[in-house]
């Protein structure tokens, strides 16, 4: 059976390098790597006819249209999902391709999340930052700031609290999960935290941020920007198949607090839309990409897409392994723990290169299905599934 | 200390205006639909099923039981330095009503989900907030 979705690949992938302290403007950064995407894919980048940029930009579409010497642009559109937006991206790109409204489609974000007002500082300017990058902004400012809730990993911590208790989770997951970004972070060029290897000491010693998180399940505040070209399938050698991909909300999006299962999450829906349309399940996946703001939400998403039942992931990971070598591989670039983060966008560019089977040191043998995922906001969800 | 405000809520934001106004009192009220008569709270400016954008102002007992909690250990805004740590809580007092509040009067190892608690009124900052205590037996 041909899924629609079937006909679209993604053809270039590019970079900015990753830092924490950069020069560079958020434009600049992004168009750097849309300019190296167009190099991995040997087009000029004035032949981009389709561009989608991932939520929350400062940038605008006529800065990139510029920037590039894009001569016609016959496609534009934004998704607005938080962080899931970079793989939920890559679903208008699809349709832009098998719809024929374009034919080779740019997707590129980045940001200075360092550089930039940092959340991790805090500080008195967060309020209405953080009221505005969320939806219903008057729910934060009325009925959450006052209280003293403010950033995501507090919102976080009310749905971890819920899951600790009710199933009895073993909270050394935790560490594993940030244990296995930062092993392979070792094996990356561009991580980050290369040549910063940690032990479950420096895991079980660093501070609790808001109960149980810690400083080192909270994903890295980096500048960097990455870029994805996608095209339809068979136009050049050498595409990652996109199979399918999907995004979903939770019930209750714009609020945790009245979510009736305050453990919702939209890639539950998008994951089984997903793996129906490739026909393909979880047991398939060689490796996977899985969006790690806190390590809490790598094992949270692994039960919700159906890896296991949801209060199992602890089991899970310690029984097939997430590190490189183990039977399901998570995060082989060190992820947004511990090799940058890039909005996501990172994760499926990693992908990409896994499925082309040029990583080098940190790739999985043989890897020929591999999916990404994007969460944002209070758990929007996004999932592509690839292949070669 | 510090001389950075705490973030109060604005009163006059006129789909939650109902709210503050019976914290005030010292009352809970949420809107409620006219016509299929739902609690609809937090405020989402149409009930979903009737798509009335009127809505009346219903009490609900200040009174409910734990749904969840955190305990915040780093401060992300000046304001709140000097209360580390704290606890923040999800109430349920209603099916579909629940409040996020202040959890007050209780040890961390001594949180169970599923607890009663009540309402307590106090001001802070400027703002009258809601806190939550483990309700005492017989209280």
């Amino acid at each position: 059976m041909t899924s629609p979705q079937a006909g679209a690949s993604i053809t270039g992938v590019g970079e900015s390098a990753f830092t924490r302290g950069t020069s560079h403007s958020e434009l600049q950064l992004c168009l750097k790597a849309a300019r190296n995407a167009c190099l991995d894919r040997e087009c000029p980048p004035e032949s981009l006819d389709g561009l989608v940029i991932p939520g929350g930009r400062k940038f605008r579409v006529e800065d990139v249209v510029t920037g590039l010497g894009i001569t016609d642009l016959r496609f534009s559109s934004r998704a607005e999902l938080g962080g899931a937006s970079s793989v939920a991206a890559i679903g208008h790109a699809v349709a832009a391709i098998v719809s024929g409204l374009a034919t080779r489609v740019l997707i590129v974000g980045g940001w200075r999340g360092y550089s930039d007002r940092r959340l991790g500082a805090g500080g008195d300017d967060l309020l209405d930052k953080l009221a505005q990058a969320f939806p219903a902004p008057e729910f934060r400012r009325q009925l959450e700031h006052p209280y003293g809730l403010i950033v995501p990993l507090q919102y976080y911590a009310l749905q971890a609290n819920r899951w600790i208790r009710e199933f009895e989770i073993d909270l050394s997951a935790l560490g594993a999960v940030s244990l296995a970004c930062r092993s392979h972070a070792q094996l990356n060029d561009k991580a980050v935290m290369k040549d910063r290897p940690l032990a479950i000491e420096d895991y079980l010693a660093s501070p609790i941020v808001s109960d149980p998180f810690r400083v080192l399940d909270c994903c890295l505040e980096t500048d960097g920007a990455a870029a994805l070209i996608v095209e339809e399938s068979g136009r050049t050698a050498g595409g990652i198949r996109v199979l399918a991909v999907a995004e979903g909300r939770p019930d209750s999006p714009d609020d945790i607090t009245n979510r009736p299962d305050m453990l919702d999450l939209g890639i539950a829906k998008a994951a089984g839309r997903a793996f129906d349309s490739a026909g393909l399940g979880p047991e398939d996946m060689d490796f996977c990409e899985l969006y790690d703001c806190f390590t809490f939400v790598v094992l949270r998403q692994l039960e919700e897409m159906g890896f296991c039942p949801r209060g199992e992931s602890p089991k899970l990971v310690a029984e097939r392994g997430i590190t490189l070598g183990g039977k399901l591989p998570v995060n082989t670039h060190g992820g947004l723990l511990s090799e940058a983060h890039v909005l996501g966008l990172n994760h499926v560019t990693e992908a990409v290169r896994q499925l082309r089977g040029s990583c080098g040191a940190r790739q999985v043998d043989g890897a020929r299905l591999g999916l990404v995922t994007g969460y944002g906001d209070f758990g929007d969800g996004a999932i592509a599934v690839m292949g070669r | 200390m510090t001389a950075v405000p705490r973030p109060v809520p604005a009163v006059d934001a006129p789909e939650l205006a109902g709210y503050w106004e019976g914290v005030a009192r010292q009352v809970l009220q949420v809107p409620q639909c006219p016509s299929c008569h739902a609690l609809r709270w937090p405020p989402r400016g149409a009930c979903p099923v009737c798509g009335v954008v009127e809505f009346g102002w219903a009490p609900v007992p200040a009174a409910g039981t734990l749904h969840s909690y955190a305990v915040v250990n780093r401060a992300f805004h000046p304001a709140f330095a000097g209360e580390i740590p704290y606890t923040l809580c999800v109430t349920e007092v209603a099916p579909g009503v629940r409040f996020l509040g202040r959890l007050v009067g209780v040890a961390d190892r001594d949180i169970e989900l599923g607890m009663p608690v009540t309402a307590e009124f106090a001001d802070a900052g400027g703002a009258r907030l809601v806190y939550w205590r483990p309700t005492q037996p017989g209280g």
